[in-house]
């Protein structure tokens, strides 16, 4: 590979910069070499130039360590495969030995579930619908229908593309092309102000960083995206409604916490989530969208947020829960979706399928779609 | 929040009691009507630029240009007072704020619009304005010989014994403080500064807020620059050499966090009275004024390691504290609103 060593690292290509660290780090005389899920961000040609290398750096005889989460790549590339669950060691055996499917069974295991399945209840008729939804630079006609009352799980690996399309339901990345129909109209949200509007919210992935400000406290938090509302012509937030409002959806959803004007810096990771649904339960949406809503937080916690979701979608609430955990879309999804580098894979009803067929669809054989796929970071 | 901020400006208050008694024993004169006065129009002066940067601190910028938007209004009003003795002081006022206005507009696009970080916008319209006022003053300066008695009598003003401008000042303290704390505007700016990624997702128009804060601090400098030439008589380009340094330093001391979004308009001016109280002091006391510097030094670091310090403390308090369910008992079960 030739590279003008005078550019800028920014002006040449991720693969290219993967080969300057990979120089970097053999310019120490380096023996093992640990590669921490180079492939994520580059397209499927670039893999294989990719691959090209690793295989010319094996037969130098450098050790190398490959982490990645699609399984062909696991399979294909390495000699050895150790799986590791839950910080654990599962298994390490010769790649030749195991099938994809096996791999699969290995990386889910066999734990009891500890969720709470959603309660039955009766599905309504289509709130939302989006059509061939594209943008965000790889999300790619994605396109599915919501109904009241129902839970739609999202699943698939980490930059699988399903914050993104949220992202685009919500009004944060502009699409590229799609339609998205609110009770069969048209809409276009251009904000979150605007979603927000059309009766839509969303639960972001990260809590800390749009999800929760730290400094506020629980009452301060929870009416943000409602204060337009509390507040009169002149500016003045109606306090008292303000309290008793954060009073009462702080008491639903059972936040362990000294009272309202606690500062939620203080809280618990599990029930700063509490706070942060509270939050966007507020404004009373039609559509609920959680982006992992259970990510690093306690088992009883978890169960809490999962109770509280399966009751408002008794509540005639559409809800999108996105989750990296097959378990958890099973137990609480009507539907599941499966997300592979941007695009719809798979559609199961819950009934028809299993931790294996998901996790097989969301991580087996990326290469096959996606010849263009340029995975922006 | 409330609670914490409330700690902070008992300990301010507490704080200028302890300097206010320790002069005292020193120099009684210290509680002398007449200095006590002196002291009042100093503060008054620098404690509403403090509150205009106050805001801006709090949504997470930084107005460097405040002493040369006041010596630039203060200058050009008294000039044009000056050539007209009989004009309206209406009219004078207009104009100090006018010219601030105009210049908080300056700042608030090239932050804005052009999107320059605060501190690099402000560190050039600062030597923007303050030459400005250089080229138009051309080396003159206005006296009091030249100004009207009716605009110097502005700072000889008294309603029941104390100084007209301590009362305007006290008034704007609080209708800005009442603003931030109890407005959608103000919630919003702490927002802003507290979490900017929050506020986009909640919403909130983050340009009109910034330019609101930029424009608000320099009406606010307007204002204080046809003040300054009522309070010291003589005007010329390079007044308040200092005043951002001052400013920025009143609403460190008044528990904002520099990082913004938090701590209140009340307590940057809390912080200049305590500056205006220490300067005094020092002149008071006949300590040399390399002292005043270095006490001005002192206290600026002092009070952050303090804060920083009761901010952990109060933390682990909350995190420790008998927990329970938010109003439990009272709780209606989930749904009954939904």
């Amino acid at each position: 590979m030739q590279i003008d060593v005078r550019l800028p690292v920014k002006a040449i290509s991720i693969v290219e910069r993967q080969v300057i660290e990979i120089v970097r780090a053999l310019s120490l005389d380096a023996h093992v070499l640990i590669m921490d899920e180079p492939t994520s961000a580059i397209s499927a040609r670039e893999i294989d130039r990719l691959f090209e290398i690793v295989r010319q750096l094996k037969q130098r005889g450098i050790a190398i360590l490959f982490i990645s989460h699609f399984i062909d790549e696991v399979l294909g590339l390495g000699d050895d495969v150790t799986i590791l669950r839950s910080g654990r060691r599962v298994i390490s055996c010769p790649a030749a030995t195991l099938t994809p499917e096996q791999t699969v069974r290995h990386m889910i295991g066999n734990e009891p579930s500890a969720l709470f399945p959603k309660e039955a209840g009766t599905i309504g008729r289509t709130v939302l619908s989006v059509r061939h939804l594209s943008g965000a630079g790889f999300v790619d006609d994605v396109s599915f229908d919501l109904k009241a009352g129902e839970i739609l799980g999202l699943f698939g690996l980490v930059g699988a593309g399903r914050s993104e399309v949220v992202q685009m339901l919500f009004g944060i990345t502009p699409l590229d092309q799609g339609e998205i129909l609110i009770n069969g109209t048209s809409v276009k949200p251009r904000s979150p102000r605007d979603a927000m509007r059309f009766g839509i919210s969303l639960l972001p992935e990260d809590r800390h960083q749009q999800g929760l400000v730290l400094q506020f406290p629980i009452r301060a938090n929870e009416t943000l995206p409602i204060l337009w509302r509390l507040a009169n012509r002149l500016g003045l937030v109606d306090r008292v409604k303000e309290a008793r409002l954060a009073r009462e959806f702080t008491a639903q959803m059972r936040v362990v916490a000294r009272g309202i004007e606690q500062l939620t810096s203080t809280l618990s990771g599990g029930n700063q989530q509490k706070v942060l649904l509270a939050k966007w339960l507020l404004p009373e949406p039609r559509v609920l969208i959680l982006d992992q809503p259970t990510r690093g937080i306690d088992v009883g916690a978890k169960a809490e947020i999962h109770r509280i979701v399966s009751h408002l979608a008794a509540q005639d609430v559409a809800i999108i829960l996105i989750s990296d955990d097959a378990l958890e879309v099973l137990a609480m999804g009507d539907r599941i979706l499966v997300l592979r580098t941007g695009r719809l894979v798979a559609e199961f009803t819950r009934d028809a399928v299993d931790q294996q067929a998901l996790m097989l669809a969301a991580a087996h054989s990326i290469r096959d779609h996606n010849a263009q796929a340029e995975v922006v970071k | 929040m409330s609670r914490l901020m409330r700690i902070r400006e008992l300990g301010l208050v507490a704080a200028l009691l302890v300097i206010c008694a320790s002069v005292t024993l020193r120099e009684p004169r210290f509680l002398n009507a007449e200095n006590l006065e002196q002291i009042g129009l100093s503060a008054v002066l620098v404690g509403i630029v403090a509150l205009g940067e106050a805001l801006v601190i709090i949504a997470r910028q930084i107005d460097l240009s405040v002493g040369a938007m006041v010596a630039a209004s203060a200058f050009i009003a008294a000039d044009w007072l000056a050539a007209n003795p009989d004009g309206s002081l209406a009219i004078v006022f207009l104009i100090g704020l006018g010219v601030g206005v105009a210049m908080g507009i300056g700042n608030a696009l090239l932050v804005v619009a052009a999107r320059i970080p605060a501190i690099v916008a402000t560190l050039g319209t600062l030597a923007i304005y303050r030459g400005a006022v250089i080229i138009i003053a051309g080396g003159r300066q206005i006296s009091a010989t030249v100004l009207p008695d009716g605009y110097l009598a502005i700072a000889q003003m008294h309603a029941g014994g104390v100084p007209l401008l301590v009362w305007v000042a006290v008034l704007l303290t609080l209708t800005l403080g009442w603003v931030a704390r109890f407005t959608r505007t103000g919630r919003n700016l702490y927002t802003l500064g507290s979490s900017p990624e929050n506020a986009r997702v909640i919403g909130i128009n983050e340009a009109w807020h910034l330019a609101l804060v930029f424009i608000v601090c320099g009406a606010l400098c307007g204002f204080v620059g046809v003040l300054w030439g009522a309070r010291f008589g003589t005007v010329d380009a390079v007044l308040a050499p200092d005043l951002h340094l001052q400013a920025i330093s009143a609403v460190v001391v008044g528990g904002v966090s520099i990082f913004g979004g938090s701590g209140s308009v009340y307590g940057a001016a809390l912080g200049a009275v305590i500056f205006a109280v220490l300067q005094n002091g020092v002149q008071l006391l006949g300590i040399n004024q390399f002292w005043l510097q270095a006490v001005t030094g002192a206290a600026i670091l002092g009070t952050v390691i303090f804060y920083s310090l009761l901010t952990r403390r109060a933390e682990r308090a909350e995190r420790a504290a008998r927990r329970q369910p938010v109003g439990l008992g009272l709780a209606t079960r989930l749904g009954a609103k939904q």
